[in-house]
Parts: C-alpha cells; sequence; structure tokens
C-alpha cells in the first residue's frame, strides 16, 4: 500500500529537478556558447549549434575595451559602502540591542520601516541633490545613496542578531571597567562576526548587480560601474551579440566565482532579505 | 594580598563620575546619529522633497520651475498610461504569486526529498539570483530575439513557424513575455525560503506519523504542507511588495514599451524625468507610486496577520 | 572591619517592587550567602552590590564609600557568573586581562598576576584556548580566574555551580571554599538556592523571602550563621526552606507552659512536651508545631512523647527511609528513618519527638523562643 502511493513521487521528483535544471541552466548555455562564437556563426549557424572552434575574441575584443575599468570601480564603489554599511549599522543595531533609551523601540520601527520604501521614489532628488552636491558622474556620488538604502535591512539583522548576545558579557565587560564604546567595540563588534558576514555578502551582492542609481548618478564609462557596462556595451555594440554576450559572462563571472567559493554563507546571507517576516 | 590599588577610591571615585558618566549618557546618540543622518538625507528628505517637486511644472534644468499646485495630481488622475501601468504592476505581483510561489514549493519538495545531489542541485538553482537584472535583461533580450533568438529558433526547427512571435515587440506578448522572466529570475529565492522551512520540520512528528501508519503522501500534504502556511505569508507579501516596486529587468527589456504594453510605475516615471524631462510631472508619479505601494503594503500586512489570527 | 553595609536598600523595576528594606553587614573576610527561593531577588541584590544594577532607594557602602553611582569597574568588586560570561572571541589569557588591561595595569604586572592566578587554580596548559574549547568545570575556573587577577575587595558569585553536573559541583564547591582561605581579607558573596552549597560554604545564610505577598516578598526573612537557621528558624518561611524534606507544620494548641518549656494537643489528640518559652501566652492559644522529618525515631513502648499514625507509604534509599504518615490534612507527614522499613500499608507506628526539637510559631508565623533546656549541641572531633 504504502509502496504504491509512493510510485508517482519517485518517478516526479528526479523529472521535475531535472526539468528545471534545465530551465535554470539552458539560457546561461547559451550565453557561454554564443559568447564564443564568430559574429558569422549567429547568422548562418542554428542558434543551439555549438561554437565551431573556442574562440575568446569576443572576450578579448571587450577586455581591450573599458570593461576593467567598470569592474574597477564596482569593486571601489562596492567596497567602500560594504566597509560604511557595517561600520554605520552596527553601531546603530548595538544602540538599539543594547542601549537603553526613551526613543529605542520606534526608532527601530521607523528604520525598520525604511525596507519597504521604494527606491525610485527617491531617485529624482537624490538626483537633484547630488548634482547640487557637485558629485554627479563621480563614483563618490553612488556611496551615500548606497549606504543609506543598505541600512535599513542592515540594522534589522544586525540588531537582532546582538539582542541574542548574552547580557552577562555586557555585565562582564562592565565589571572591567568598559563603557558603552569599549562594550562595544571590543566585544559586541568582534562577536557580531557571522552578522556581519551576513550584512556584508547581502549587501555586497545587491550593490553588485545595482542598476538605476549607477545608471542615474553617473554617465561617463570611466565612472561607471559592472551592471553599467553591461547596458553601455548593448548600446555600443548593438547587433554584435556574441560581444554583448561576452559582457553580460565577463560581468556576472566575479560573482559565480565567490559563489563557488562560499556557497552556503552567500544562501544564507541572500536569504537575510527574507527575515523580515 | 592586598585589597587596596594604587590609584586611591576616592580619586577612582571621582574620576567615574564626572567626564564618563556624561559620555555614556550621549552613548545612545553618538551610535544612532551616522544612520539617522545618512537615512534623514538620503531616504527621508527624498521622500517629501518628492512630494514637494509634484507640485512643480519644472524640466530639471535651470530655474524654470513654476508652482502649478495641484495641477500634476489632476493630470496624474486622468493619466490612462499611468493607471494601465500601475494595472501592469498588480498584474505583475498576481502573476508572480501564482507562478513562483508554487513552482518554488514544488522544487523545495523536490530538493527536500532528493537527498542525493540535492547540493549541487541548490547551487545551481541559485545562479540566477547572483545575475544582475541587466545582465539577465540583455541575456533574455537575446534569448526572445525574432531573427537570432533560441526560442524563435526551435519552434521554426519544430516547424512550428506560426507560433513563431516578436515577442518582445508585439504589444500582445510584450507583459508576459517579461513576467515569465521575472518569474524565472525569483523562483529560487523563494525555493531555498521554502526549502529552510522544510528542513526546520521536526524529524520526530515525521517518524511518530509514519508509527502512526500515515503514507508519504500523508505526511506531505497533511503534516508538511500546513508547516508552510507562514513562509507562504512571508512570501506572498514579498512577492507584492516586489511586484509594485520592479524596475530593472523590465526597463531594460522593453523600456516599458511598445506602446506602453509592458509599462509599470517605476518605468513610467523613470521615462517621464529622465526622458520627457518633466521632472514635476515624474515626482507626482513618484510619489503617487510611494502612496500606493503603502497602502497595498499596509493592506497585505493586515491580510496577512487576519490569516494567522484565523488559523 | 565591616566591608559591605547595605542600609534600608530597596528594588524597584517600574512598579513592581522586587527588594525592600534590606539592612545588612557583611564583614571583611566573610563568606555570604544569598539564599532564596527563584524570585526571592537574591541575584538581584548581588547585582546591585556588582553596580550592574541602579539602586532604587537606600546606601551602599563598600568599605564605609558610598557606592550607589560609583561604575562597576571602580567598586573593587569581582563577580563570577552564572553561565561563566567569558569573552567567546578572546583566549582564556585575554579573558583574564581584559579587566586589568582597561585599567591600564602595567603588562608585566598583568602577566604576573594573570600566570599566578592560572597557577592556584592549575589552568595553566589553557591559557590560549578559547572558552569554546573548555569544558564546563575548566570554563568556571577561567571564570574565578578573572576575578583573582583583579585582587577585588569583594568576590561576587552568581549560582557559580549550577551549570555544572552534581559530581563537578562537589569538587568545585571545595575549590571555591579553598579559595575563601586563599584571600581571607576578601568577603565572598555568593547567590545560590540550593541549600546544601549555602550550608557547605557559607559563614552567614541571608535568608530572602520569595511569594505571593507583595508586603514582605524580597525581604530578609533571616540572617545567621547556616546551623543557625537551621536549629532556630525565625519564622515559618525559613524553617519550611531549610531541610529536605521540609519540615513537617502541625495546627497545636496550647495546654499550659512553665520554665522549661510547654505543653501542646495535636489536633490528634496527643499532648506533647516541647522546650519552647511559651511562658506569656494563654492557654489554648492556637500554634503551629514545627517537627523536622529527620528528628523523629521509632518510638519503644508506651512512649508518652510519641506521635501515633498509619503509614500511607514508604520510599527506602538503602541509607535512610521516608515514611509518609496519613494526616487529617491531604499534607501527609513525612518522617526520615535511618536504615530499611518495610512497606506495610496502614500499618500503624508510633514515633519518638524529641522536646528539644521540636518548634512553636504563633499565628503570625513567628518562631517562639527556645528555653535554654534545648541548647544544640554538636560534637566534637577530640
Amino acid at each position: 500500500m504504502a509502496n504504491r502511493n509512493f510510485q508517482p513521487a519517485r518517478v516526479a521528483i528526479p523529472v521535475l529537478g531535472l526539468f528545471w535544471l534545465a530551465v535554470t541552466t539552458l539560457p546561461f548555455i547559451f550565453v557561454v556558447f554564443t559568447s564564443m562564437k564568430t559574429l558569422q556563426e549567429t547568422y548562418t549557424n542554428p542558434v543551439w549549434a555549438m561554437p565551431e572552434q573556442l574562440n575568446l575574441s569576443n572576450y578579448i575584443q571587450v577586455l581591450q575595451g573599458s570593461f576593467l575599468i567598470y569592474l574597477r570601480n564596482s569593486l571601489f564603489v562596492i567596497s567602500v559602502s560594504v566597509v560604511l554599511i557595517v561600520l554605520v549599522s552596527s553601531m546603530a543595531a548595538f544602540a538599539l540591542a543594547r542601549l537603553k533609551f526613551r526613543l529605542n523601540g520606534p526608532l527601530f520601527g521607523l528604520i525598520v520601516a525604511g525596507m519597504i520604501v521604494p527606491l525610485h521614489v527617491t531617485l529624482v532628488p537624490v538626483y537633484l541633490m547630488i548634482r547640487t552636491a557637485g558629485l554627479y558622474d563621480t563614483l563618490f556620488a553612488l556611496i551615500g545613496p548606497y549606504v543609506a538604502t543598505s541600512l535599513p535591512i542592515s540594522v534589522f539583522i544586525l540588531t537582532e542578531f546582538m539582542r541574542q548576545v548574552p547580557k552577562e558579557l555586557e555585565e562582564a565587560a562592565r565589571l572591567d571597567g568598559c563603557g558603552p564604546f569599549k562594550i562595544f567595540a571590543r566585544i559586541f563588534f568582534p562577536l557580531s562576526g557571522p552578522g556581519i558576514a551576513t550584512v556584508a555578502i547581502y549587501n555586497g551582492i545587491m550593490l553588485w548587480n545595482e542598476f538605476v542609481f549607477a545608471y542615474v548618478l553617473t554617465s561617463s564609462p570611466d565612472k561607471r560601474t559592472l551592471p553599467l557596462a553591461v547596458w553601455d556595451f548593448q548600446g555600443q555594440y548593438a547587433s554584435d551579440i556574441p560581444a554583448v554576450l561576452a559582457v553580460v559572462t565577463l560581468s556576472t563571472l566575479p560573482l559565480i566565482i565567490v559563489y563557488a567559493i562560499g556557497q552556503e554563507r552567500i544562501v544564507n546571507g541572500m536569504m537575510a532579505g527574507s527575515l523580515k517576516g | 594580598m592586598s585589597v587596596g590599588e594604587a590609584v586611591t577610591a576616592a580619586e577612582k571615585l571621582r574620576r567615574s563620575r564626572a567626564g564618563s558618566r556624561r559620555l555614556h549618557k550621549a552613548a545612545p546618540t553618538i551610535f544612532l546619529a551616522p544612520a539617522i543622518l545618512l537615512l534623514m538625507v538620503f531616504l527621508l528628505y527624498p521622500l517629501l522633497s518628492s512630494f514637494r517637486l509634484s507640485l512643480l511644472d519644472w524640466n530639471g534644468l535651470g530655474d524654470g520651475a513654476r508652482f502649478i499646485g495641484l495641477q500634476n495630481w489632476v493630470r496624474l488622475a486622468h493619466d490612462t498610461v499611468f493607471w494601465n501601468s500601475a494595472w501592469n504592476n498588480i498584474l505583475l505581483a498576481f502573476f508572480s504569486v501564482v507562478v513562483q510561489l508554487p513552482i518554488a514549493v514544488v522544487l523545495a519538495v523536490v530538493l527536500d526529498e532528493a537527498s542525493k545531489g540535492s547540493r549541487l542541485l541548490k547551487i545551481l538553482y541559485f545562479l540566477p539570483l547572483l545575475m544582475s537584472s541587466v545582465a539577465l535583461g540583455v541575456l533574455f533580450k537575446n534569448v526572445y530575439d525574432p531573427n537570432f533568438g533560441p526560442i524563435n529558433g526551435i519552434l521554426g526547427a519544430m516547424g512550428l513557424y506560426s507560433w513563431t512571435q516578436d515577442w518582445l515587440g508585439d504589444p500582445n506578448f510584450a507583459l508576459g513575455s517579461v513576467i515569465a522572466v521575472v518569474c524565472w529570475q525569483n523562483i529560487p529565492f523563494y525555493m531555498v525560503l521554502f526549502l529552510a522551512a522544510l528542513s526546520s520540520f521536526p524529524r520526530e512528528i515525521t517518524e511518530a506519523a509514519r508509527l502512526d501508519g500515515a503514507t508519504g503522501r500523508t505526511i506531505f500534504w497533511r503534516l508538511k504542507l500546513p508547516h508552510l502556511q507562514g513562509t507562504f505569508r512571508t512570501a506572498v507579501l514579498l512577492a507584492v511588495i516586489g511586484s509594485m516596486r520592479y524596475f530593472d529587468l523590465i526597463y531594460v527589456m522593453t523600456g516599458g514599451g511598445p506602446e506602453n504594453a509592458s509599462e509599470v510605475m517605476a518605468t513610467y516615471m523613470y521615462r517621464t524625468v529622465f526622458n520627457s524631462f518633466e521632472l514635476g510631472y515624474g515626482s507626482t508619479v513618484a510619489s503617487a507610486m510611494f502612496l500606493i505601494i503603502m497602502v497595498i503594503a499596509a493592506v497585505s500586512l493586515r491580510i496577512s496577520k487576519r490569516f494567522e489570527t484565523e488559523v | 572591619m565591616t566591608s559591605i553595609t547595605l542600609k534600608n536598600v530597596a528594588k524597584r523595576f517600574g512598579q513592581v517592587s522586587v527588594l525592600q528594606d534590606i539592612d545588612l553587614d557583611i564583614a571583611e573576610g566573610e563568606f555570604c550567602v544569598f539564599l532564596g527561593p527563584s524570585g526571592c531577588g537574591k541575584s538581584t541584590l548581588l547585582r546591585m552590590i556588582a553596580g550592574i544594577e541602579a539602586t532604587s532607594a537606600g546606601e551602599l557602602r563598600i568599605a564605609g564609600e558610598l557606592m550607589n553611582d560609583v561604575e562597576p569597574a571602580d567598586r573593587r568588586v569581582a563577580m563570577v557568573f552564572q553561565n561563566y560570561a567569558l569573552y567567546p572571541h578572546m583566549s582564556v589569557y585575554e579573558n583574564m586581562a581584559f579587566g586589568l588591561r582597561q585599567a591600564k595595569t602595567p603588562k608585566p604586572e598583568i602577566d604576573a598576576r594573570v600566570r599566578a592566578a592560572a597557577q592556584t587554580l592549575q589552568i595553566e596548559p589553557l591559557l590560549d584556548r578559547r572558552p569554546k574549547e573548555l569544558s564546563g568545570g575548566q570554563r568556571q575556573r577561567v571564570a574565578i580566574g578573572r576575578a583573582i587577577v583583579r585582587h577585588p575587595a569583594v568576590f561576587l558569585f552568581d549560582e557559580p555551580l549550577s551549570n555544572l553536573d552534581a559530581a563537578l559541583r562537589v569538587h568545585m564547591r571545595t575549590e571555591i571554599a579553598n579559595l575563601h582561605r586563599d584571600f581571607p581579607e576578601a568577603s565572598m558573596v555568593y547567590v545560590t538556592h540550593d541549600q546544601t552549597e549555602a550550608m557547605a560554604l557559607a559563614d552567614k545564610i541571608v535568608l530572602l523571602r520569595a511569594g505571593p505577598e507583595v508586603r514582605t516578598r524580597g525581604s530578609i526573612a533571616q540572617v545567621g550563621a547556616p546551623l543557625e537557621l537551621y536549629h532556630r528558624p525565625a519564622n515559618l518561611f525559613v524553617a519550611g526552606f531549610l531541610g529536605s524534606p521540609s519540615m513537617n507544620f502541625l495546627p497545636a494548641e496550647l495546654v499550659g507552659a512553665d520554665a522549661d518549656g510547654a505543653n501542646v494537643r495535636l489536633a490528634s489528640g496527643e499532648t506533647l512536651r516541647v522546650a519552647v518559652d511559651a511562658g506569656g501566652l494563654a492557654t489554648g492559644t492556637a500554634l503551629t508545631l514545627g517537627l523536622r522529618p529527620e528528628h523523629m525515631r521509632l518510638a519503644e513502648g508506651s512512649d508518652s512523647q510519641a506521635i501515633r499514625r498509619r503509614v500511607r507509604a514508604v520510599e527506602n534509599f538503602g541509607e535512610y527511609s521516608y515514611l509518609f504518615l496519613s494526616e487529617s490534612s491531604d499534607e501527609p507527614l513525612i518522617a526520615k528513618i535511618s536504615g530499611d522499613m518495610l512497606d506495610i500499608p496502614d500499618a500503624p507506628i508510633a514515633l519518638h519527638v524529641d522536646p528539644a526539637e521540636c518548634h512553636l510559631f504563633d499565628t503570625k508565623g513567628d518562631a517562639l523562643p527556645h528555653t535554654t533546656a534545648a541548647a544544640p549541641q554538636a560534637a566534637r572531633m577530640d
């Protein structure tokens, strides 16, 4: 009896699993294959055909263009932003999780509510503000909005994390002569390592892929970040599909490499966004 | 061993009372100041400023700004393109919930059951989430390409020429094609969410149920699925709110076109400001978008709370 | 010399009063145990001495100086926490050195103190380990080491043994007693809910009240040496809390009193002689008779100083047995008898009661004083 009930599941599960594997990976395979084809091939051969030879000329062409500048810009903006996000949000989280003051509860609610605000609503005023500040079309234009928009979720994650630290540690530190500043710097910040890693990974990936602020607040290629590389190259090469898809591959590659190294951490970090349930 | 220390107690007393005490009092302010400052400058002020700008007629350049009161809002009320794009957002939300969540649940169950190789599958399934929406948009623009894209290519090879379409260029298909990609991108997220919930299902309950003679099917339908209920509510909330503010992928793939067929509020707002240079009216669209999202967020939170108490 | 003085100290959390009317002196070098059921405020009192918890009212002095507003680190106290509260990200050495570093103690001095403490506690090989690589007992030692290196005037222990298994608990208990011997000038304040620990360690026990009655909750029930509390409980609360199984309480009526003692009649009709001074009370006064289970033994022949009951149940432990005897109330009378007992349901039994080991409480719950005939005698080892 039980066995007969099991039969459909036994067949369906591998079939579904493989089917979705195809759905997920085929577009990637299409991109990688096409990026290795010559332009001529894309016109003459069917789309699903393998590249005639291992042809990296599209990649060379892209890398000789300004791709590396975009990459460098991304690395710069992301690292500065993530460092600031971690610092600012862990300080705020410490105050909200451990210090007693009158507005603690409402303030936490208000900051966390910032998660729902659609960023596009802030786009125009931020654009005007950045222009007025003379930061338009600089890498620094991105850092302020990036840090600020990442704060609500980061403060939320770290506050929850710091609330888990036993209060006796804080008390022991007070007996050892620490005021709130040292308790933060010497005890809570180092102890929040896993929470900070989550915040850094989540925001790092989000900002690595961020498009709209970068699109609006910068204009020249040497001030733009990686997602804009795809956009700009698409405009530049228009119908040279293999070259465009080579850029797509190259811009995704860094994250895939990082992902290959620490999948569990990254999956968990990315899921941090769902904590707000 | 002496009880007294080098510094006399009285001296320590004085020191500990004065300066540090005042500093400790200020600690919450000092810790919170950077975060609050940043949020005020880049989130709160722009939000309020957007409403102020919505009262202007301004192309964004120079000082040609003119205060026109609520005229922009009146125009918005009669703007069929805006209401059409808001409707598209709602369609997007509806299909996100109806398509993404069931598939995600099924995949989560598949991964939960398939012990062998499920780690590798999980890693591969997750890939779409790592790609930037721009890269994804460009990718699928090529997949959908009527002349060189694999979809039409395969349909043609199968002899189904009548099925081939200009997927993104035909107003009848553009929105559907875009929604399909949105689903493709977001399913892994919900899959991992459900998978986490499933793996937190207590093993003892499964074992107890088996002792009670329950079959695998019963355990799934009567025990595990109800266990996912809370996660399901969270997922619906996330999907709905996320859909209302969707931008990147649609902007890259269609720009909202053709003929506003795939227009959503965010793309419409963007084009009004940065393509038509109607900064005042664009801000009206943005502010309206904010209000609509807040209302929808509040309503869906309320509904989800109601479900919580009923069950 | 007095080390800690509490005068009229109280603690409120919002509207809820958790400690009230605490007057207490702890002498230099004294081992003082705060004992009481959960919710009596004993940990809160300890934390107030540490400075982690603010004092709502009253004066708190350490070595004569008013400490109410002094930072914890400047009170010359050191604390050992129930869950050890070791810094997980620091080595054992750093855990012990951390407080000294904050106090800007010179490096060689820190090193000397940490190594001396490690030697005392025999944890030298562990100095480079992280807390999570240590066993419970080792963590406990590190926590004590962290207190020792500060050379405090007062050691504070907050239920330090409650996370250890039973065998280790007895072992660490003697170590803490040794520690007390090694630091004769330091006072020890020790919080526990375990009366065995309190009896074993304390020079002085402070027993705090809990319970539903707001008027007395969080106040001191009795202060005194362990045996004083055991033999001369000042009230029903102390009498009922100390000793296991708890003291039996029987309603009684005064039938006569003289200089050596009093006679009381139980509800069951028996009249017993007790070595309690009830001179001031009228015949017929309602009282409560307190009888410890371990102070009853099997009566021989027609003993008039005995109570007769039927056996409801017997629990044999080998070394001793518990007899559960039927009583008019639902609570059975419990007697602890050495050796094995046959379990014969409803068997009649007579138990002898020594007048010197009976306690009488008035209607307010306060103990009547014992007469001189009842002075407890401890066995001498000579």
